[in-house]
């Protein structure tokens, strides 16, 4: 033993203001609040009226609910069984409460359930296995055929120089592969394949990040013009890059050792930046899988505050001591070791290291730490302490006894009637100075020692007989807050204080690894991890991108008539007619009247005037006009004339049907045309 | 002069038409890249876009004599080309120059004249010198032609002869502003810019015909490997084979993204062509080369559908993908 223990005997005076009703502290709020058997024992120790918990004392006078009395978890399963033996848990009793908690709200895969889920697991790997020995064999028996064709095609072509057989392997959309192929290639001096190599790793690398999609049909200035779109500070990188690249592929600059440093550089500051978004992503992804109990120095954790607002529990312990400036929260991580940056560790029943191994945390207790262990039965030989069996009526505090306490003097602190701790040593082997008190509580038949405190090294260690102390309700009675955080306030002030629960510590995970164990996620992960292997080995790797088909409009009918009709305007459809129709109108004219046209359009106007009486001013135009669009008729559209409009055209045409009526000729004629619409004109 | 310094020099151009015809950066860089190419443009869009301010500006920037022709149903040849004119005094014919004798001719509403007065550009676009009366007379160098044209109204137009597109080196398509653009535009007039007065917008001359020269020569230098003249070779033969056209590109078109892709080469300060350059300029080259079957024009099947078509369709030349 490196040091002595020291008998504390708490006395207190004061109450603090910590349980405010928006804490949820409703045993103070609720004259009803059921209180467990256990936590009654306190009832003799508030005062009535309480200030700062106003309804507890008619909690403490309400009669006894038997749904919660001695059943169920907490305090009532034990501690107040009353059977006169010294110290009354043998277990402490809120430790096992919690522990039963815990056990009822853990999920239990049912026994024959879990038996299935190894069967599938154990077919999925097995049908896994199956699949990829098949698609081993199914590649070596089909390589050969595939070689004799690669082969023959080669013999049929020119050989491949090695720029397009470093095309061909530019395929490979693995980027890391492509890098290391393209460093190959360097290697061999083969600096133009290695460029190509290395800009194809650059491109794949934007390919799956989704910021551009590869296609043959697609250029440099297509990805670049993308990424201004999509990633507007990767786009003057690619540029760069595309630029040396191309001038080795089309002009006449050199692949040389120095240009393909250059463009590697480049390319691995395009891969570099995206993989930087990947670390971003996993860091993100590890934040969210461990919690925060282990990122960052303790004042850039947020403190957790979601301890048990119940009698029994510790949110008001926490924020006793909080509330003194100093940096507290729960421990969530295991007890194998303790950083430097903890002041204070005070420990709950069953919160100890879960290997029981306490070296580690008396290392640090002589580095300077406080070790405060508030019921917690250490197995450790420097740290067991032996029970008091006497029984005790109160426990009271010997102002004054700890060294660096001095401020508890004058305090009132009180905890319930409860058996006591005796120190391992006798106290005949210790120096008398330091066990004065506990020599005088010894030595009073009615008053158990409490706490005693132990000097190791540059720390200490205080042993509390239960936790009763540290408890919600504790803090309603007396100066039991402000002695709480005086007692637990690191020596320095500055390092940060630990509350380890059986129910918290060591729930924690350092890593993502540890907390799927933590979780039991880990059959689950391996099942996923299966059956994305499998996926991957059925569909290649591209089966994860999506896209949408691209849609096809239909048009409406009146949509088509509309398109025809635009066509036949912009083809001149109605000059068209107009022009065969005066075509024949005309050759009709010559049957009806032989030989007038060749006397001229006056004359055969006048014929007509004197056969149907029509005005010759208005024969004559009408032939003209006739006699022009015959002329016409058949030549190309840059040629015939600008396009008139389709009225007037129908105007004339519908004139001249009217004429060759009058005339005794029919207007239709049926099969005596002559002329026939070429291809380009029927448009 | 290096082709850093044509990439200046185009830039330079670009800035300077860009502080009158506002919004239109892909269609002036397709018009000079077409006259540093030493071809005709023919620019199409609906009215009040700005064609004939483009071309105008453009004439101011390049520093060379320009005039303009309004095409109207009863231009004539001559009006174009010019002629032979009795002169009394000399007792002898003498040779009036028309307005095609410039450096650069703004041919407005260009399918407003006959075929037979469109026809006179012919000569003047395809051979540079104009014949009249015998005589064969050689156009300044260098020699452009700005062709305008309205795609909607089609009463009392001409439609160009098929040969005569395929002689403007590229069709630029002018479109609507956007807001943000028309905004600005506004802002400008409320200014005090005037469309008809260059000089209210701060446009002075940047280059001359020299300027012009020696940047063709300059151009002249662009590499253009093996892979890339296959390259404009398939996508012209995939305009020939594609089911809705007629009537594909024709080798004056292969030859047009040849020297036009060039060009923008030389604009970016390379000395080498790549295949951006050929798919940027597609479009402009060989919207207008292309006959569609009628049922395709009747789906709505456009030349620039087609020709997207066939860009998606052809693999680019040393590509990871």
């Amino acid at each position: 033993m490196s040091g002595w223990w020291l008998p504390l005997v708490l006395l207190g005076v004061g109450t603090p203001g910590v349980l405010d009703e928006a804490g949820g502290y409703r045993f103070c709020h609720e004259p009803q609040y059921p209180l467990y058997r256990d936590e009654r024992r306190w009832c003799d120790l508030i005062d009535d009226p309480h200030p700062s918990c106003p309804d507890l004392p008619a909690a403490c006078a309400a009669e006894i609910d038997p749904a919660v009395d001695g059943g169920g978890f907490g305090y009532g399963s034990s501690g107040a069984d009353g059977d006169g033996k010294g110290r009354k848990r043998a277990a402490p009793a809120t430790g096992d409460g919690r522990k039963a908690r815990r056990e009822r709200m853990k999920f239990e895969i049912p026994r024959g359930l879990s038996t299935v889920a190894q069967v599938v697991l154990i077919a999925i790997v097995v049908a896994g296995l199956g699949l990829l020995v098949r698609h081993l064999l199914r590649r070596r028996f089909d390589d050969p055929a595939d070689e004799e064709d690669a082969s023959s095609t080669t013999e049929a072509a020119a050989p491949a120089p090695a720029a397009e057989a470093a095309r061909q392997r530019a395929k490979e959309t693995d980027v890391t592969r492509l890098l290391a192929l393209a460093r190959q290639e360097a290697a061999a001096g083969r600096f133009e394949s290695a460029v190509e190599l290395a800009y194809a790793a650059a491109l794949r690398r934007l390919d799956g990040d989704g910021l551009i999609e590869l296609h043959p049909s697609r250029t440099n200035g297509d990805y670049v013009r993308r990424l201004r779109g999509h990633a507007p500070t990767l786009a003057p990188a690619l540029r760069d890059v595309a630029r040396e690249v191309e001038g080795i592929q089309f002009g006449a600059h050199a692949a040389t050792s120095s240009r393909f440093e250059s463009i590697l550089r480049g390319v691995l500051g395009i891969t570099g930046r995206t993989a930087t978004v990947a670390l971003l992503l996993l860091s993100s992804l590890h934040l969210t899988g461990c919690g925060s109990s282990s990122a960052g120095p303790p004042e850039a954790r947020p403190m957790l505050t979601g301890g048990d607002t119940s009698p029994s529990g510790t949110k008001a312990v926490l924020e006793a001591i909080a509330s003194t400036g100093v940096s507290v929260a729960y421990r969530i991580e295991t007890l194998t070791t303790v950083g430097e940056d903890v002041g204070t560790l005070i420990v709950l029943p069953d919160a100890g290291p879960e290997d029981g191994d306490w070296a580690p945390i008396l290392e640090w207790v002589e580095a300077g730490g406080r070790l405060i262990l508030a019921g917690e039965r250490a197995r450790h030989p420097d740290l067991e302490l032996y029970e008091d069996p006497r029984e005790a009526t109160t426990t009271q505090l010997f102002n004054g006894m700890f060294l660096g306490f001095e401020d508890l003097e004058g305090w009132s602190i009180e905890v319930p009637p409860s058996g006591g701790l005796l120190p391992q040593i006798g106290i005949e082997d210790a120096e008398p100075s330091l066990y004065r008190y506990y020599r005088d509580a010894a030595d009073s038949e009615d008053v158990s020692v409490y706490a005693v405190a132990l000097y190791r090294g540059g720390g200490e260690i205080i042993a509390f007989a239960n936790e009763d102390l540290f408890t919600n309700i504790a803090m309603t009675v007396d100066d039991n807050a402000r002695a709480v955080a005086a007692i637990a306030r690191p020596f320095d002030g500055e390092h940060s204080v630990q509350i380890c629960t059986a129910w918290m510590t060591g729930r924690g995970s350092s890593s993502p690894l540890e907390a799927i164990r933590n979780a039991d996620l880990t059959p689950l992960i391996v099942q996923l991890l299966v059956f994305v292997v499998l996926l991957v080995l059925y569909r290649g790797i591209a089966f994860g991108r999506l896209r949408e088909p691209p849609g096809r409009s239909r048009r409406a009918f009146v949509d088509h008539i509309r398109a025809l009709g635009t066509q036949y305007a912009r083809a001149d459809a109605s000059g068209h007619a107009w022009r065969a129709y005066a075509t024949w109108a005309l050759e009709q004219i010559d049957a009806r009247l032989p030989g007038e046209r060749r006397r001229g359009l006056q004359a055969t106007a006048a014929a007509i005037a004197a056969r149907t009486h029509w005005p010759e001013s208005d024969i004559i135009p009408l032939l003209v006009d006739a006699n022009d669009a015959a002329e016409r008729y058949g030549a190309p559209p840059s040629v015939r004339g600008p396009v008139g409009s389709a009225p007037t055209a129908l105007e004339k045409l519908q004139r001249m049907a009217a004429m060759l009526e009058a005339l005794g000729l029919s207007s239709r004629g049926a099969s005596t045309t002559t002329t026939r619409a070429t291809p380009r004109s029927g448009k | 002069m290096n082709l850093d310094e044509v990439r200046a020099q185009f830039a330079s151009w670009m800035a300077e038409t860009a502080k009158a015809v506002l919004g239109q950066e892909e269609a002036i860089e397709a018009v000079l890249i077409a006259l540093l190419a030493d071809g005709h443009v023919l620019i199409e869009g609906v009215p009040g876009l700005g064609k004939t301010l483009l071309a105008r500006t453009l004439s101011r920037v390049l520093g060379l004599e320009h005039k303009r022709i309004q095409f109207t149903p009863d231009l004539m040849p001559s009006d174009v080309s010019g002629g032979n004119v009795y002169h009394q005094r000399e007792d002898r014919f003498v040779f009036i120059p028309g307005p095609v004798f410039t450096n650069l001719l703004l041919a407005d509403e260009i399918n407003r004249a006959p075929a037979k007065t469109q026809s006179a550009l012919l000569e003047a676009m395809q051979d540079r010198s104009v014949t009249t009366d015998g005589v064969t007379r050689p156009l300044p160098d260098p020699y452009i032609v700005i062709a305008t044209q309205n795609p909607v109204e089609s009463q009392g137009t001409y439609p160009l002869p098929e040969a005569q597109l395929d002689r403007f080196l590229a069709k630029v398509h002018v479109g609507h502003p956007t807001p943000h653009v028309e905004q600005q535009l506004l802002r400008g007039y409320a200014s005090g810019f005037n469309a008809s007065d260059l000089d209210s917008a701060g446009v002075s001359p940047l280059a001359n015909a020299e300027t012009i020269q020696r940047m063709r020569h300059a151009i002249a230098t662009v590499q253009v490997g093996d892979e890339l003249i296959g390259y404009m070779t398939q996508i012209v033969a995939q305009s020939r084979n594609h089911r809705a056209v007629y009537l594909g590109a024709s080798p004056r078109g292969t030859i047009a993204l040849l020297t036009a892709g060039r060009a923008r080469a030389a604009t970016q300060g390379r000395a080498f062509m790549i295949p951006d350059d050929v798919k940027a300029l597609a479009p402009a080259i060989l919207r207008h080369r292309l006959i569609l079957h009628p049922d395709a024009e009747i789906e709505g099947v456009t030349a620039d559908v087609v020709i997207g078509e066939i860009l998606a369709a052809t693999q680019v030349p040393r590509t990871a993908a």
